[in-house]
C-alpha cells in the first residue's frame, strides 16, 4: 500500500513529516469513495487506519465505495473483503459521460441509498471505547465522501450519494449531519505521467469537472433553499443549499512548491491528509473548535499569512 | 482600442457576503496545513493545533494576553491611591478652630512632623500587604506562562515587570513634589491663623464683648486657607508617590525573598536543575558497540539509572528550591517536558525503581494527559546510537505506565489504558523484539511517517474563487462545458435553473468606464441584459435572471448595529480586537477603560459592566426591549468585525441604464457576472467572438488555451 516515493515532489512531501497525534476520532464517520479514484483513494485512507489500529478499525467507521463493474478491493486482502461494502453502478463504466454517470447512479440509486442507511443505522448503535466521539452517533454524523469530478461515475453518481446520504440521516432522524466532499482537481488524468488522454477526452474531463464544482460552489455560497431531484424517483427533495455540504476540500495536483506526477502520488497525499484530518488528534482540535463557532456564531478564523478572502493571486 | 491595452486592468475586490455555513461556523480560507506545521513545529502539541486551527496569532500577543488577565499594571498601583489611612488629614477651616489648623499647617511644614511618623506606621503594612498581594498574582502569572509556555517565557515576563516597576522608581522621584519653599509659606500662614486665634482669645479673656471680624478679613483668610491647601495636597501626592515607590522598589528588591528579581532567580535555578537531569539522562544513553549484546546494554543501562535513587534526588532537589509538592512536581516536569522537547519523560521515571519514585509516578500519571505523550514522542528516534536504549526504556516505560494512563481526556470520560506510539520503522522492531504485544503503534509499519500536503487542500465555502490554480482550471473547464452544450453534446445534470449564488473567479478587470460601457452594449443587443418599461414609463435595466450573487447590486443595502443582551458586550471586553475597535471609535475615553472594566470581569455582573460601559458612552441601551447595541452609529466608520452588525436589505429591481452602467465600473460581482455569461454565450456559439470586447476577447483566448484540438 505504501507507494514508492521517487520523483523529488513526493520526497519533499515526505519530508514535511510530523510526529504524529495520537489517533482520536470526534464524530462517528462513514467513508464513501465514488468511481474509479474515489474508490482507490477511499482504499488508501483505509488501509492507513487499518495499519494504524493494526487491524483493529474503529467501530464508529463504516466503509463503502460505489464503482462501475469493477470491484477496486484487494480481492487477496481479507481487510478489504471484510471492512469494505462494495456497491456496483452497472455493468459498464459511463465513459467519461457525466449524463451517463447520473443514469446509471439513478437506477442504482435504491441501491445506494439502502446500502447507505443501512451503514448510517448500524453507525447509529456503534460505541467504541477506544475512539470515543464528542456526541452520540444517534445524533451526529460525519459521511466522507470522496470522489473524483472530472469521470463519468464519479461526477454523475456524487451529489446522487450526497443525496443520498442526506436523505438517510432525515430518516434516522440525526440532530447534526455533515458531509465532507473530497476531490481532485480536473487536470490529474493528463498531468499523470502514466496515462495518455485524447484532446477530445480531455476537454470532455474538464466540462464533467466544471459542472461537479460549479454546483458544489453554488449551493455552499447559495443562502436560501433550494430543490434537490432524487435520482430515479419522481419527486424532489426541498434543501438549505449551504447545509448540503459542510466542508469542500479540494486536492490539487499542484501547488507553489511541488508537483505531483502520478494518479497514485495523489491519492497516497489525500489519504494521508484526510487520515491526519479524521483519525487524529490533529483534526480532533479542529473540530472541536468548530463546534465552539457553532455555539458563539463567530464566523471562519483568520489565515495566519492571507488576511482575507483576496482574489489578487 | 490600443489606448485601453495600455491601461493595466486592476484587481477586482469582491463583497464578501456572509454566508448561512458560515454563520455556522465552516472556514472559510484556505488551509496551507504543511507550512502551519513547520512554525508549529517546536511548540507543545496543544499550540500546535492551536495554531494550526486559529492560525499565528504571535506568541507575544498571547503572552500579553495572559499578562493583562493577571491585571498587573498601572491601575493597580493606583488603587493604593483610594486607600488614605496612611495620608495625613486634611485641615478644613469650618470644622477645626484657627488654632488647630495653624498647629496642623505647621505640622506638615516641618518635614519630620507627626505626618510623617503615622505615615511611617501604616505604610510599612500596607507596603507589605501590596507586595504580597502583587507578588502573589505575579506567581499566577509566572505559573500560567510556563505551564502554557515555558520557564524561559515566564523569566522574561518577570523582568519585564521588573523594568516596568524599575522605571516608574526612576522616573517619579519625590523631590518635585515637595519644594523648600513650601514649607516657609505654610510656616508663614501658620503664624497668620496663630494670629488670628490670639487676637480673639485675649479679648474674651478680659471679658469684653470682642469685634467679631469683618467681611473682608474673612475673605481674606478664606483665600489664604485654601492656597495653603493646595500645599497639602502636594504633601499627599509626595506621600502617594513614595507610597508607591516603596512598593516598586520592594518589588524590584535583589536581596528581598518576596521579589520578582527572587522570583526570577528561582526560575533560572529550575531552568538550569532541568538542563542538568537532561544532561544526565543523555549521558546515560549511549550507543552500542558491536562487541556487546543488546542484553548486556539494557542490564547496564538498568544498574545506572535503575538504582534510582540518584535520579530521584535530581528530580527532587530541582524542585525543593521552589518548594513544591510531588504535585507540583509533576505539573512542573510537564512543563519542562513541552520546554523544547526536553527529553525528561514519564518513561524516565518509568525507570525509577524504589517506593518513592512510584509515588512520584504515580501522582504524574493522575495526571497525564495526551498531549504530554505527543511530546514525549518528539524525541528524535532516527538518531541511531539513541535507538536501542531508547526502543528499551519505551518498552518497559509502556508497561509502567499503562495502568496510569488515561487517554480521551479532550473527550471527556472515556478511559482506556492503550498507549499508542509513533515511532521509527528502526524503533519499532527493536521495541517489538523486546516487549512483543505492547505497544500498538500509530503509523504503518514500513512507512517512516505520514507526509502532509504543502499546499495542496483548498477549503472554499465562499463565492469567491480562490487564488492559483485551481481558477485557471475552473476557468477553463467552465468554458470547455459552454462549447460541448453549444455543440449539444454534453448535458447538465444539475438543476441550475434555481435562484442560486454563482462563483466570482476574475481576478483582474479593466479600470475603463469605456469597456463597461461596450459590454452593456453588447450584452443588451444579445439579451443577456433585459430592458423593462416600467408603469411610470422609465425604461430600467436588469439581468435575467437575477442570481444571489449580484442580487444585492439590485438592491438597497442597509447596516443595522447588532442588539445583544449585556454578557454578549461585557465577554467582548476579553477580545483584544474588541478594544483597538472602541478606542478608535469612541472619543473622550479614560486611558485605563479598558483595565478598569476588564478587572470588573470578575466580580461585576454582565449588567453591570454594560451598564458602566452605557456610562462611558460605548454602548447604548434601547428602551423598550433593555438590551444593548455598539453605541458608534455604521457610518462613523465601516464596521471592523461583520459581528457587532447585521446585514438586512430591501429590494430594488431594475437599474436605469447610467446607474447600471456605474455599478457595472464599480461592483466587481456583476462586472464578472455580466461578462462571463457573454463569454458563455460565446462559447455556446450565440455571440460572435468578433463582437466581443478587447478584455472579453482577452479572456476567451486565455481559457481556449489547451483545449483547443
Amino acid at each position: 500500500m505504501n507507494k514508492m516515493m521517487t520523483n523529488s515532489a513526493m520526497t519533499k512531501l515526505a519530508m514535511a513529516t510530523i510526529p504524529t497525534c495520537p489517533l482520536v476520532m470526534t464524530s462517528s464517520l462513514l467513508v464513501i469513495g465514488a468511481g474509479t479514484f474515489g474508490s482507490i483513494c477511499a482504499l488508501e485512507l483505509f488501509d492507513h487506519v487499518w495499519d494504524a489500529t493494526n487491524g483493529a478499525l474503529p467501530q464508529t467507521t463504516s466503509w463503502i465505495t460505489i464503482d462501475a463493474d469493477k470491484d477496486s478491493r484487494d480481492p487477496n486482502s481479507l481487510a478489504h473483503t471484510t471492512g469494505v461494502r462494495f456497491l456496483s453502478t452497472g455493468k459498464n463504466g459511463s465513459g467519461t459521460v457525466i449524463s451517463k454517470g447520473y443514469e446509471f447512479a439513478s437506477k442504482a440509486f435504491p441501491d445506494i441509498f439502502k446500502t447507505v442507511k443501512g451503514a448510517m443505522t448500524e453507525l447509529a448503535e456503534s460505541r467504541d471505547s477506544r475512539f470515543p466521539v464528542n456526541l452520540s452517533p444517534s445524533e451526529n454524523q460525519t459521511a466522507l465522501i470522496i470522489a473524483g469530478d472530472g469521470g463519468g461515475t464519479s461526477g454523475g453518481t456524487k451529489d446522487a450519494v450526497v443525496t443520498a446520504t442526506h436523505l438517510a440521516s432525515r430518516h434516522l432522524g440525526l440532530s447534526r449531519f455533515d458531509v465532507v466532499s473530497a476531490s481532485c482537481g480536473s487536470e490529474m488524468p493528463w498531468r499523470d505521467k502514466e496515462r495518455s488522454v485524447n484532446p477530445e477526452v480531455r476537454r470532455r474531463i474538464m466540462a464533467n469537472c466544471a459542472e461537479s464544482a460549479l454546483w458544489r460552489y453554488n449551493q455552499m455560497a447559495t443562502l436560501q433553499s433550494i430543490k434537490i431531484p432524487v435520482p430515479g424517483a419522481n419527486r424532489e427533495m426541498r434543501q438549505h443549499a449551504s447545509t448540503r455540504i459542510a466542508v469542500n476540500l479540494e486536492f490539487d495536483w499542484q501547488s507553489e512548491s511541488s508537483k505531483l506526477s502520478t494518479n497514485d502520488q495523489l491519492i497516497a497525499m489525500m489519504a494521508s491528509c484526510l487520515f491526519q484530518r479524521f483519525f487524529t488528534a490533529m483534526g480532533c482540535r479542529r473540530e472541536s473548535r468548530h463546534c465552539d463557532d457553532l455555539h458563539t456564531g463567530v464566523t471562519g478564523q483568520k489565515h495566519p499569512i492571507s488576511d482575507e478572502a483576496s482574489v489578487n493571486g | 482600442m490600443a489606448k485601453d491595452r495600455n491601461k493595466p486592468n486592476r484587481p477586482t475586490k469582491y463583497k464578501h457576503v456572509p454566508l448561512q455555513t458560515e454563520s455556522l461556523g465552516t472556514q472559510r480560507l484556505q488551509l496551507d496545513i504543511g507550512l502551519l506545521f513547520v512554525q508549529s513545529r517546536l511548540r507543545t502539541t496543544a499550540d500546535a493545533l492551536g495554531l494550526l486551527i486559529d492560525g499565528d496569532p504571535g506568541p507575544d500577543e498571547r503572552v500579553a494576553a495572559i499578562v493583562r488577565k493577571h491585571g498587573l499594571t498601572k491601575a493597580e498601583l493606583s488603587r493604593v491611591r483610594r486607600s488614605g489611612k496612611a495620608m495625613p488629614r486634611i485641615p478644613s477651616l469650618e470644622n477645626d478652630g484657627y488654632r488647630e489648623v495653624a498647629q496642623q499647617l505647621e505640622d506638615l511644614a516641618n518635614p519630620n512632623g507627626s505626618w510623617r511618623r503615622k505615615f511611617d506606621t501604616f505604610a510599612s503594612g500596607m507596603v507589605n500587604e501590596k507586595v504580597s498581594d502583587v507578588m502573589k498574582r505575579v506567581m499566577l502569572l509566572v505559573n500560567d506562562l510556563a505551564a502554557q509556555y515555558d520557564i524561559q517565557t515566564a523569566i522574561r515576563a518577570a523582568a519585564d515587570l521588573v523594568s516596568f516597576f524599575r522605571e516608574r522608581v526612576v522616573e517619579q522621584g519625590t523631590a518635585e513634589y515637595w519644594k523648600p519653599n513650601y514649607s516657609d509659606n505654610l510656616m508663614l500662614s501658620s503664624s497668620t491663623y496663630q494670629r488670628f486665634d490670639d487676637e480673639t482669645n485675649q479679648k474674651t479673656l478680659l471679658g469684653l464683648r470682642k469685634k467679631r471680624l469683618n467681611k473682608e478679613a474673612r475673605l481674606q483668610i478664606r483665600q489664604q486657607f485654601d492656597r495653603d491647601l493646595k500645599y497639602v495636597q502636594c504633601r499627599t501626592d509626595q506621600l502617594n508617590t513614595e507610597l508607591q515607590n516603596r512598593i516598586a522598589s520592594r518589588l524590584i528588591d535583589v536581596d528581598s525573598e518576596d521579589s520578582l528579581p527572587c522570583c526570577i532567580r528561582k526560575l533560572e535555578r529550575h531552568c538550569e536543575s532541568l538542563k542538568d537531569l537532561q544532561n544526565v539522562i543523555r549521558k546515560e544513553i549511549k550507543g552500542i558497540k558491536d562487541s556487546e549484546t543488546v542484553t548486556n546494554v539494557v542490564h547496564s543501562i538498568e544498574q545506572k539509572i535503575g538504582d534510582g535513587l540518584v535520579f530521584y534526588d535530581l528530580v527532587c532537589g530541582a524542585f525543593s528550591s521552589c518548594g513544591c509538592g510531588p504535585i507540583d512536581v509533576a505539573r512542573k516536569l510537564r512543563g519542562g517536558v513541552s520546554l523544547r522537547g526536553t527529553l525528561l519523560s514519564i518513561f524516565d521515571l518509568a525507570r525509577i525503581e524504589n517506593n518513592q519514585a512510584k509515588k512520584l509516578l504515580y501522582k504524574f500519571a493522575s495526571m497525564f494527559f495526551t498531549p504530554s505523550i505527543e511530546s514525549v514522542y518528539r524525541i528524535d528516534l532516527t538518531e541511531s546510537a539513541l535507538q536501542l536504549p531508547l526502543a528499551k526504556a519505551i518498552a518497559t516505560a509502556c508497561e509502567k505506565a499503562s495502568p496510569f494512563l488515561r487517554f480521551g481526556e479532550l473527550n471527556g470520560i472515556q478511559t482506556t489504558n492503550e498507549t499508542y506510539l509513533h515511532s521509527h520503522p528502526d524503533v519499532r522492531k527493536l521495541v517489538e523484539a523486546y516487549r512483543p504485544g505492547l505497544v500498538n503503534f500509530s503509523n504503518p509499519q514500513t512507512d517512516s511517517a505520514f507526509h502532509l500536503p504543502e499546499k495542496h487542500v483548498l477549503v472554499i465555502t465562499t463565492n469567491v474563487l480562490g487564488p492559483g490554480h485551481t481558477r485557471s482550471e475552473f476557468k477553463k473547464g467552465r468554458y470547455a462545458r459552454d462549447q460541448l452544450i453549444g455543440e449539444g453534446t454534453f448535458k447538465s445534470i444539475h438543476p441550475f435553473d434555481q435562484q442560486m449564488a454563482q462563483l466570482n473567479d476574475l481576478a483582474t478587470r479593466p479600470v475603463e468606464r469605456r469597456d463597461s460601457v461596450q459590454l452593456f452594449d453588447l450584452a443588451l443587443k444579445y439579451d443577456i441584459i433585459v430592458s423593462k418599461t416600467t408603469e411610470k414609463g422609465r425604461q430600467t435595466y436588469s439581468l435575467n435572471p437575477i442570481d444571489e450573487t449580484v442580487r444585492f447590486c439590485f438592491e438597497t443595502e442597509v447596516v443595522k448595529r447588532r442588539v445583544e443582551d449585556a454578557y454578549h458586550f461585557s465577554r467582548l471586553l476579553e477580545e483584544p480586537w474588541f478594544i483597538d475597535f472602541v478606542d478608535a471609535n469612541v472619543d473622550r475615553l479614560p486611558v485605563d477603560w479598558s483595565q478598569t472594566l476588564f478587572e470588573m470581569l470578575d466580580s461585576a455582573s454582565g449588567d453591570r459592566i454594560a451598564t458602566e460601559m452605557v456610562s462611558l458612552e460605548i454602548l447604548e441601551k434601547q428602551q423598550r426591549t433593555a438590551r444593548f447595541r455598539i453605541r458608534t452609529p455604521y457610518r462613523n466608520g465601516s464596521p471592523k468585525r461583520e459581528e457587532l452588525y447585521r446585514f438586512t436589505t430591501a429590494t430594488n429591481v431594475g437599474l436605469p441604464r447610467k446607474v447600471f452602467i456605474d455599478k457595472l465600473v464599480v461592483i466587481d460581482e456583476l462586472y464578472a457576472r455580466v461578462l462571463e455569461d457573454v463569454i458563455s454565450a460565446q462559447a455556446q456559439r450565440r455571440i460572435p467572438y468578433r463582437k466581443l470586447t478587447a478584455f472579453a476577447k482577452r479572456q476567451v483566448d486565455e481559457r481556449k488555451d489547451g483545449l483547443e484540438l
